[in-house]
């Protein structure tokens, strides 16, 4: 065909101008028909836009005309010779190549001295082959051809990749596929389409794919194409005949610097002047954003959306962040992992619960989440079937999730098919599911017609990777709301038609956009090669940037906001067409678009607490009983004591790879509470024999903990508890020489102070030859405690509720803790003719040589009395409800608590009075 | 702003002149000393514009900076010098510009030609550039992805848990490495021994991966003799024997130690005991003198000091041997990462910063050098060729950096050609990143290196400080006398540098003090040296009495809030600088940030409430969570419903969906503090969710350790590290933190091993590293540099003010604590310089602060004015005025009816069955190609059913075919002759205000003789598969809508009454025709 070239003029709307022209020229008999009209747009959206455009003119109704895109008029990818590869197959294929043997060897693509590779990383290298293929599409070309080109400094490099290239087909080849080259090329070959038309139009696409217009110059040749250009007659020298902007006409083109111009420091006061502009009209859908930098787009909408104003963006959002994307990726990692923790994941996942049956067992999800946590920090497994073993309410999750994973191993695109099945059933039909059930479907014939030719099995993760890459380039449509501003790419903006247009992110690199695929086509060579070239790119967007100012110049708005930092530090620069101006003022220019809007200094407003915490009422509703070692709580902070003991708030804290404090010390105890109760041990001197014991004790705990095997960091902290035996037996046998017997192990007490009773354990009662008993906690901190230290503190220092406080020699006390003095209070209650009696700790510490016994050695019967009392004012206090205000504690400074209360709870509470106060 | 040039022209080679036009005329290599705030930008960007002038091509000019704001200011410059140059061309009072080869107004339009190809860039992003373009050379894909510092650190945890999960023989090798690090002493957790260990060293090892470095066997060999000392058990009997003579009480206390004396190995804190004994060793004579044992001093007999010394060389080769042994761990550690880590970045994509620069030197490795070949296929893939390099900062470029930027710049350097130039600037008195690689000797290294004339220049005129400031300054730093004494080597290499500053200021004075704060301001002092063990005793915070004296100094006397001044405090460490802004915070001075930093989703109520949603959420027995929450105003009733929504909200709309649904709930009003603080959890969500992520437990970590930097704030006070501070500037600067004395920070040292090598080791205790020669020499090396460092600090710290500085130190305690005089150990406090140059006779009270004294003073407090620009033109413009456009014309979109009865979106799976919309579409586009059926267009129909094999397109065709050609569908495509047909004719029409858009599949319309229409047949082919047995009316009850639809458009096209109008639907499938009445199908 041959383009006849119309303009259109550029005081009105594209859609509007397009449209009116069409009717004029639309036949009919009885009613208007424009359906011998084949009208190429450049994109879906902007074919949506013409039609609406001639609704509106012919409300009643018309024949439509064929309105398709460049690239459609190629038809469906279907030919004689086969069916044009998808997407996923020929990232598939190129997989396959990249990793198969041809891949590797003395002329590979990519030597593999540095590194092994793996399919993600072919994943990632196919996707940039796609990629060159496709810009090379552009000038009809191939690897092959460039090679024949020459000039590239690299020729074995495209030798190399002209050969893959062969390869890449004849695969494609056995699964019945043709590349999406060699369809197009065949097409154009025979110079033929399937539309049965009388007249075609190109309508306002100024940048036409360029095979496309291969595909017209060839086709009817006879024939004329309309080319509909939005601009006026005096600009006719800045287009070729297809309507391309000529880059030597519109590098010379000025430009108007827009009185609406804005640049920001940072893109945050962008985006929040483009959410002021749209809310200062009276209706949104009078508004469109111009979103010029894809990257701005979430941030946009995020500002819109703090002011209650509803965006649309027709395009759709992209389906990379839908629940499908992240349910294939949890799949992903189910199947690569087989771990508890991607196991957990699919469980808290909603589109699995059908397929795990969630709802049709019926169990609450927090219910099965704190099975598994109980599971997990029990065994430390790895993997989920042991973990869950021990937890029957997870048996019927877990079989399916094995079932699935089994089945998988042996059919994986089966299994991946009846899993999608069974998951978007009962979900609804919505338009973006069907869309995204389309594609995968897609994919997954892809897959299917390739199989056989694998050189390498993909496993079903590696498939799951390629179904979510598809899926990934999807748009979703999304609904539209009521009123709402329309977002829209750069290149759509010719076809919009809103009078006040918001250009936001207005960058250099962005308008023009810089094409990077330097490895293999960098610009200068795609320059080479016939390409479409930056310079041609420049030109359609400066043609475009005066089409949209001039169309609104007279009735309407325009906003053009560029930044200097993004959000995240990036220098950004505004785009290069606002400098387009005459020489003698450039200078001028220059100095307006360096004129950059601060922000007003931000005044930091100083912080507040945005509401408090109300806890309360503080009473002590549980019945009158305690552990020994909560005392300590209280006396660090009542108001702590009061959250953890009373209220029960606890930390939940899970490593999921090591013991945590808690289960080490546990381990330790129970280690050592094995030889206390071993009776032919009890008076054993020599230090290896108890080692050899120890080792054996520890040997069946850890048997008993983790019956599938000791995971190997528990096996390394095994190794630190060895350590800590180790001097734990030198020191025993040396205690044992020197007299003192093991009397008791965990020695169960209940004391009772008032009407409250008192639990507690004792971990070890000693008794030397001449009758003296010792009571003996044991401490298995990193250094070694000194339990005076532990206990008491001079007052003077620091505050302390004042239940803590006591006068001793003259001097004022506080305790820190009563564990011991208790511990010999309930003792003596239990022998009452106890003779001398001492306290110490066992100290265990990292240190080996710094193990032993620490006694307490100013112990005193006066100090366990004055204990007990303390223990009667706290318990008495704990009545009373006494639990306001909080101390300054380091409780308060652990983690997490510190992360919750801030260090500072008194100010972030407000604390309901208890019974008192 | 005349500089002052020695021009060298260089003749070219005639080749060159395309490139460069004309000579160039400026200096080739050019070397700027600038001291701080005097404008190293500056004289970067008027570099670049003397290289424009010059003709150069600015695609040929790379200018490397440390920070993005450098790079964007520097590029501001250049455009505006350029513009001012241009504007007194034009105005012909330019000046000449030399050699200048091209005017102002045409080097500008080619600097801005050339923007997307210019090289202004941090050294960052430079690396990573090249990096990227090399994707075959160094296999990592072009798109690789750069993570930021949560994401090393992610990467790293995951690497690290990887690490403990593995079992087999990588669990071996981990046992092994940990059984080294740990000789025996093992904690609790293997993830806090060795997730620090990797932090600290992992870059290290990075720049060091040969592990013979790393306390290898030679090392070891060196450093211990030949004869070793073996039998400590020997030794200390016979000590024993010896001393119950000498000493005999305390002959028990020698025989209670002896567990702690012979496992001694230099790790960790030594008994008294020990140190006392090595302190007293003589490693020339091999033998120890007097010591303190429980605070008796003994004196050994010569035989005793012999027995003494041996056993401290027992001790030194124990230490020495267990040193080494950790270094290996240590590397045997970070080589098992190393191979985790390199297969994580290949396989996921991504790279850290400083793997750029590494990967890059990798490129180069062969050969010593980035081969020609290489270099011009990168060149090519970049399309460019560098020629001139620029660089700022030059003391902050580590050797890791210069050894990659080396392979690009070496030839620039060695060069004769005149069209290649090198230009640093940089000073060596802000070199304060020694501690991640900063090397400020590269700069000698350049200049010694350039074959041909360097130029130099020396800046050290401020921009910045007022005048006060900068006296404060010189008389610090101007007493070499002082720094020598003090700082020994370190000051004298930091004296020999030194200028004299000026200001160029000199409207304003401006003000600089020197306070002290008494002991007698009731606080403790601070308690120092508590490195370690703070954790789990020490109930009280540390705190100094300088701390309640700076609250008084700014709440009293800088006032930033009323004085609008932007206000930093500056300490050197982290700790100090946490512990001061909480408790700046506390005594509510007003807003205060740390580091310049918040934490949005850790310092206030709302980041919390969503961290206890979420944390409640994924973790059920999280009670204190669960608690928190239910304490929070959302209550119980959300607790309840946020289990059942929590998760569909989250998969559904992601955490910023989460984000707003928890922050929506809360029906308090926020404030000012609270809105902003809502929009940066908002905005927090928004990014992470750009990763795709929905992994919780990932994300309540991204909420609490994530920053977010804040811009200069006025009114604000921000507390942070010096380090942080540099290349910022604020009104009035606190510097404190000022009496902690200099302490080596690595614990890596570089051993010197006498063939000449050198050797890595993790050090021992410090009263074996100074027993042990070559140690002492490396430690005093490194204690040489750190403290040079800690002189740039202090530097830096005191060049940030611009108008008003105040140093502020504890007073040193009394007279009788001097510290032992004569004693080197004791390393010099910053406050002991300040002492020793800023004092000076009598001192006075600070009236408004109590305890608080002044000892220098410069300049006087002034009412600080505005700098103009800073409060440009507010918001009058931007304010806007109500808009009242129209909507657009077309808002709507179509309403597309379905014309056929798709497959449920999960039936698209069911394996082996082709779709049933594809089936229908194709037998559509059968039906459409038969306008009659004659043979002639029946023809092609039935070549198409017959072909084999069949697949859908055959059976498509068939099944047109079977229906054209059925009794009852024979009139359909045999309508009487003058009927008008269409086939397959999309339609658009407006509807009661909705826009339909479908196809007719058939449509024929007779005419009235005048051409009019006069009656209408609407046919709509229908290929459901469903069985037959709800038959027809299950057909007409799914289509209804959509036909009723078609006949209302068809009535208002062709503007016959309805009743005009027949519409049948044809169900191909089993070729019956169903009538649809006009009734059922009002119109809309
Ligand atoms: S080793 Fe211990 S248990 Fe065995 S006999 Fe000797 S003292 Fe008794």
């Amino acid at each position: 065909m041959r383009p006849e070239r119309t303009f259109l003029g550029w005081n009105q709307p594209l859609p509007a101008l397009a449209a009116e022209w069409l009717l004029d020229r639309a036949g009919g008999c009885g009613c208007l028909d424009l359906s011998r009209w084949l009208l190429i747009v450049p994109t879906r959206q902007s074919g949506r836009t013409l039609r609406g455009a001639l609704c509106l003119r012919r409300p009643e109704g018309f024949l439509a005309p064929r309105v398709v895109t460049p690239m459609e008029l190629y038809g469906e990818g279907r030919s004689a010779a086969g069916k044009a590869a998808g997407p996923t197959a020929r990232l598939w294929v190129w997989i396959q190549l990249l990793l198969s043997e041809e891949g590797g060897g003395e002329n590979a693509l990519f030597p593999r001295e540095a590194f092994q590779p793996d399919f993600a990383w072919a994943l990632r290298v196919a996707k940039s082959l796609c990629e060159a293929q496709d810009i090379l599409s552009e000038g009809a070309l191939s690897f092959a051809r460039v090679r024949e080109e020459g000039s590239h400094p690299e020729p074995e490099l495209w030798l190399r990749l002209a050969r893959l290239e062969e390869r890449y087909r004849a695969i494609l080849a056995d699964g019945g596929l043709l590349d999406w080259m060699e369809t197009r090329l065949e097409i154009l070959r025979v110079a033929s389409w399937n539309f049965d038309v009388d007249r075609v139009a190109l309508v306002g696409c100024p940048d036409p794919h360029p095979l496309a217009v291969r595909l017209l110059e060839r086709i009817l040749r006879d024939e004329v194409c309309s080319v509909l250009i939005q601009a006026p007659e005096e600009v006719a020298d800045g287009f070729d005949g297809w309507g391309r902007p000529d880059p030597a006409f519109w590098r010379r083109r000025e430009m108007p610097f827009l009185p609406n111009t804005r640049i920001y420091a940072e893109e945050g006061a962008l985006t929040s002047r483009a959410a002021d502009l749209v809310a200062a009209n009276r209706s949104w859908d009078a508004v469109t954003i111009g979103v010029c930098d894809s990257r701005l787009l979430p941030f946009l909408r995020l500002t819109l959306e703090e002011r209650n104003i509803s965006a649309f963006d027709p395009g759709g959002i992209s389906a990379s962040g839908s629940e499908w994307a992240s349910l294939l990726a949890d799949l992903r990692e189910l199947l690569r992992q087989r771990n508890l923790a991607s196991f957990r994941r699919l469980l808290c996942h909603p589109a699995a619960a059908g397929w795990l049956g969630l709802q049709q067992i019926g169990t609450e999800r927090s219910f099965l989440l704190e099975r598994l946590d109980r599971a997990a920090s029990r065994t430390l497994a790895q993997d989920f079937q042991s973990a869950a073993r021990q937890e029957p309410g997870l048996e019927p999750f877990v079989e399916r999730a094995q079932r699935f994973l089994s089945e998988a191993e042996a059919e994986p695109l089966a299994a991946i098919r009846r899993l999608l099945e069974e998951s978007f059933d009962g979900k609804g039909d919505a338009g973006s599911q069907r869309l995204l059930c389309e594609e995968l479907e897609l994919a997954l014939e892809e897959m299917e017609a390739l199989r056989s030719s694998a050189k390498r099995r993909l496993d079903a993760a590696e498939y799951l990777d390629l179904l979510i890459e598809r899926i990934c380039q999807q748009h979703l449509p999304e609904e539209r709301p009521e009123e709402a501003v329309e977002l829209r790419g750069w290149l759509e903006l010719l076809w919009d038609d809103a009078p006040h247009l918001v250009l936001a992110g207005f960058q250099e690199g962005a308008v023009p956009e810089a094409i990077a695929h330097d490895f293999l086509l960098p610009s200068s060579f795609r320059e080479r090669l016939g390409l479409r070239t930056n310079a041609q790119r420049e030109a359609r967007d400066a043609y475009l940037f005066e089409a949209i100012a001039t169309q609104r110049s007279e009735r309407g708005r325009i906003d053009v906001l560029a930044a200097r930092f993004s959000r995240e530090g990036e220098p950004l620069f505004p785009s290069r067409l606002l400098f387009r101006c005459p020489a003698a003022v450039l200078p001028e220019r220059v100095r307006q678009v360096l004129d950059v809007r601060n922000a007003p200094q931000r005044h930091q407003p100083a912080s507040t607490d945005s509401f408090p915490l109300v806890i309360g009422p503080l009473r002590w509703e549980g019945e009158k009983r305690i552990s020994v070692t909560a005392l300590r709580d209280y006396l660090a902070c009542p108001f702590f004591f009061f959250l953890r003991r009373a209220r029960r708030w606890e930390e939940f804290e899970r490593l999921p790879e090591e013991l945590n404090a808690r289960e080490f010390g546990l381990l330790l105890h129970d280690v050592l509470a094995d030889f206390g109760r071993a009776d032919e041990m009890r008076e054993c001197n020599q230090s290896e024999a108890i080692e050899a014991f120890l080792r054996d004790a520890l040997r069946r705990e850890l048997q008993q903990r983790f019956p599938e095997g000791t995971p190997p960091a528990v096996a390394l902290q095994s190794r630190a508890i060895q350590g800590r035996l180790a001097a734990f037996s030198r020191m025993q046998a040396k205690e044992v020489r020197q007299g003192w017997k093991t009397l008791l192990v965990e020695a169960p007490f209940e004391l009772r102070i008032g009407d409250w009773q008192l639990d507690g354990r004792i971990d070890r009662i000693d008794r030397d030859s001449e009758g003296r008993i010792r009571l003996v906690d044991f401490k298995s901190s990193e250094r070694a405690l000194n339990p005076e230290a532990a206990h008491l503190v001079a007052s003077g220092k620091g505050q302390g509720p004042a239940a803590a406080l006591f006068l001793w020699k003259g001097r004022e006390f506080r305790w820190r803790d009563l564990q011991l003095p208790l511990y010999a209070a309930a003792w003596r209650l239990r022998e009452a003719s106890c003779p001398e009696l001492r306290v110490a700790y066992l100290v265990l510490p990292k240190e080996r040589e710094k193990a032993g016994v620490v006694e307490w050695q100013s112990w005193t019967r006066e100090l366990e009395r004055e204990a007990e009392s303390c223990a009667a004012r706290i318990l008495q206090a704990v009545e009373e409800g006494r639990f306001w205000p909080p101390e300054r504690s380091a409780e308060w400074d652990r983690e997490p608590w510190r992360f919750w209360f801030d260090g500072r709870p008194a100010e972030i509470v407000a604390a309901a009075p208890g019974p008192l106060g | 702003m005349g500089v002052r040039r020695r021009s060298l022209p260089l003749p070219l080679v005639p080749w060159d002149r395309r490139n460069v036009g004309e000579s160039l005329s400026i200096d080739r290599c050019c070397l700027i000393r600038a001291s701080a705030g005097t404008g190293k930008t500056e004289e970067l960007a008027r570099r670049i514009v003397d290289l424009l002038r010059c003709g150069v091509e600015p695609h040929r000019i790379v200018a490397v900076t440390f920070t993005r704001r450098a790079a964007a200011e520097i590029l501001d410059r250049v455009l505006v010098k350029l513009v001012e140059q241009a504007e007194t061309d034009g105005t012909g009072g330019g000046e000449d510009r030399g050699g200048g080869a091209r005017n102002a107004l045409a080097s500008l339009q080619a600097f801005l030609a050339d923007l997307p190809r210019l090289q202004l860039r941090t050294i960052d992003s430079l690396f990573q550039r090249i990096v990227r373009v090399c994707p075959i050379e160094t296999g990592l894909p072009e798109s690789f992805q750069l993570m930021d510092e949560f994401e090393a650190r992610e990467l790293r945890r995951s690497l690290l848990g990887d690490m403990l999960r593995e079992g087999g023989k990588a669990a071996a090798m981990l046992a092994e490495a940990v059984g080294r690090l740990t000789q025996g002493e093992d904690g609790k957790s293997p993830w806090m021994l060795l997730d620090p260990l990797l932090s600290q060293f992992w870059e290290a090892y990075q720049e060091e991966p040969d592990r013979e470095r790393w306390g290898g066997e030679a090392l070891c060999r060196a450093l211990i003799p030949g004869r070793r000392e073996t039998d400590g058990e020997g030794l200390w009997q016979e000590i024993a024997r010896r001393l119950s003579v000498q000493v005999p009480d305390r002959r028990d206390a020698w025989e209670r130690m002896r567990a702690v004396l012979l496992a001694y190995r230099g790790n960790g804190t030594a008994h008294r005991l020990i140190v006392n004994i090595l302190e007293s060793y003589d490693p020339d004579s091999g033998s120890c003198g007097e010591f303190y044992f429980q605070r008796r001093k003994i004196v050994p007999d010569p035989e005793m000091a012999r027995l003494l010394g041996r056993l401290a060389t027992f001790w030194l080769q124990n230490s020495l041997e267990a040193a080494c042994e950790r270094t290996r761990g240590l590397a045997s550690l970070l080589f098992g990462f190393r191979a985790r880590y390199r297969r994580a970045l290949h396989s996921q994509g991504r790279i850290a910063f400083s793997d750029a620069p590494r990967l890059l030197r990798e490129l180069g490795a062969e050969g010593g050098g980035l081969d020609q070949e290489l270099w011009l296929r990168i060149a090519f893939r970049l399309d460019s060729h560098w020629d001139h390099w620029l660089f700022d900062e030059f003391q902050d470029t580590s050797r890791a950096q210069w050894r990659a930027l080396e392979l690009l710049v070496g030839e620039a350097i060695q060069s004769t050609e005149g069209t290649r130039s090198v230009f640093c600037v940089g000073d060596g008195k802000q070199s304060i990143y020694g501690w991640r690689g900063g090397d400020r000797r590269l700069f000698e290294e350049i200049a010694s290196r350039y074959e041909g004339g360097v130029a130099r220049k020396t800046l050290s005129t401020s921009y910045r400080s007022q005048p006060a400031v900068i006296d404060l300054v010189n008389v610090v730093f101007g007493s070499k006398t002082a720094l020598e004494e003090l700082y020994g080597n370190a000051g004298r290499a930091w004296a020999k540098d030194w200028e004299p500053h000026a200001s160029a200021l000199s409207g304003a004075s401006g003000y600089s003090c020197y306070l002290e704060v008494g002991s007698d301001s009731g606080e403790p002092p601070c308690r120092e040296g508590m490195e370690e063990g703070a954790g789990e005793e020490t109930e009280e915070e540390r705190s100094s009495p300088v701390d309640s004296a700076l609250v008084c100094l700014i709440r009293e006397i800088i006032r930033p809030a009323e004085r609008e001044l932007s206000c930093a405090v500056l300490v050197q460490t982290n700790a100090w600088a946490r512990r001061l802004a909480d408790r700046l915070r506390k005594e509510r001075v007003g807003s205060v940030f740390l580091e310049g930093e918040i934490f949005p989703g850790a310092d206030n109520q709302l980041g919390r409430l969503v961290a206890a949603a979420l944390q409640s959420l994924v973790h059920p027995r999280d009670t204190l969570a669960r608690g928190w929450l239910q304490a929070s105003p959302l209550g119980d009733g959300f607790c309840q419903e946020w289990e059942k929504n929590g998760w569909r909200i989250l998969y559904g709309k992601g955490f910023q969906g989460v984000v707003a649904e928890i922050l929506g709930r809360l029906r308090t009003a926020l404030d000012d503090f609270g809105k902003e603080r809502a929009v940066l959890l908002q905005e927090m969500a928004c990014r992470f969710d750009q990763t795709g992520s929905r992994d919780v437990e990932r994300f309540l970590r991204y909420l609490r350790d994530q920053p977010v930097r804040l811009p200069e704030m006025t009114g604000a006070v921000q507390v942070m590290t010096v380090h942080k501070a540099k290349g910022l500037g604020f009104d009035a600067v606190v510097v404190a933190e000022l009496e902690q004395p200099v302490r080596i920070r690595s614990r890596l040292l570089e051993v010197d091993l006498p063939q000449g090598a050198s050797r890595l080791l993790l050090a021992p205790a410090k009263t074996i590293v100074t027993k042990i020669p070559e140690l002492a020499k490396a430690r005093e090396k490194a204690q040489k540099e750190e403290l040079f460092e800690r002189l740039c600090v202090l530097y830096v710290a005191l060049t940030r003010a611009r108008r008003e500085l105040y140093v502020v130190a504890e007073a040193p305690p009394g007279k009788r604590k001097e510290p032992r005089s004569g004693s080197r150990s004791a390393a010099p406090t910053h406050r002991d310089l300040l002492r020793r140059t800023l004092v000076a006779g009598e001192s006075r009270p600070l009236r408004q602060v109590s305890g608080m004294n002044v000892f220098f003073e410069r300049g006087e407090l002034g009412k600080p004015e505005r700098q103009e620009g800073l409060s440009n033109d507010e918001e009058e413009s931007e304010r806007l005025p109500p808009l009242a456009f129209l909507p657009r014309s077309v808002r709507l979109t179509p309403l597309a009816p379905s014309r056929s009865s798709e497959d449920r979106a999960a039936e698209f799976f069911a394996a082996g069955r082709p779709s049933g919309r594809e089936f229908g579409v194709l037998v559509h586009e059968m039906l459409a190609r038969v306008e009659r059926a004659d043979a002639g267009s029946l023809e092609p129909l039935r070549r198409i059913a017959s072909a084999t094999p069949s697949t859908m397109v055959e059976e498509a065709a068939a099944a047109a075919l079977r229906c054209i050609e059925s009794r009852t569908c024979e009139a359909i495509f045999a309508p009487p002759s003058g009927t008008i047909i269409w086939r397959e004719k999309p339609f658009e029409a407006l509807l009661s205000g909705r826009w339909i858009s479908g196809i007719f599949d058939r449509v024929h319309l007779f005419l009235e003789p005048n051409g009019s229409p006069a009656s209408a047949i609407l046919y709509d082919f229908k290929t459901d598969r469903e069985p037959l047995e709800r038959g027809e009316e299950g057909l007409l009850a799914r289509y209804r809508e959509q036909v009723g639809l078609y006949r209302a458009v068809l009535v208002r096209m062709t503007a016959l009454r309805i009743e005009k109008i027949r519409a049948i639907l044809v169900w191909v499938g089993p070729q019956r025709l169903v009538e649809v009445p006009p009734s059922l199908a009002g119109s809309l």
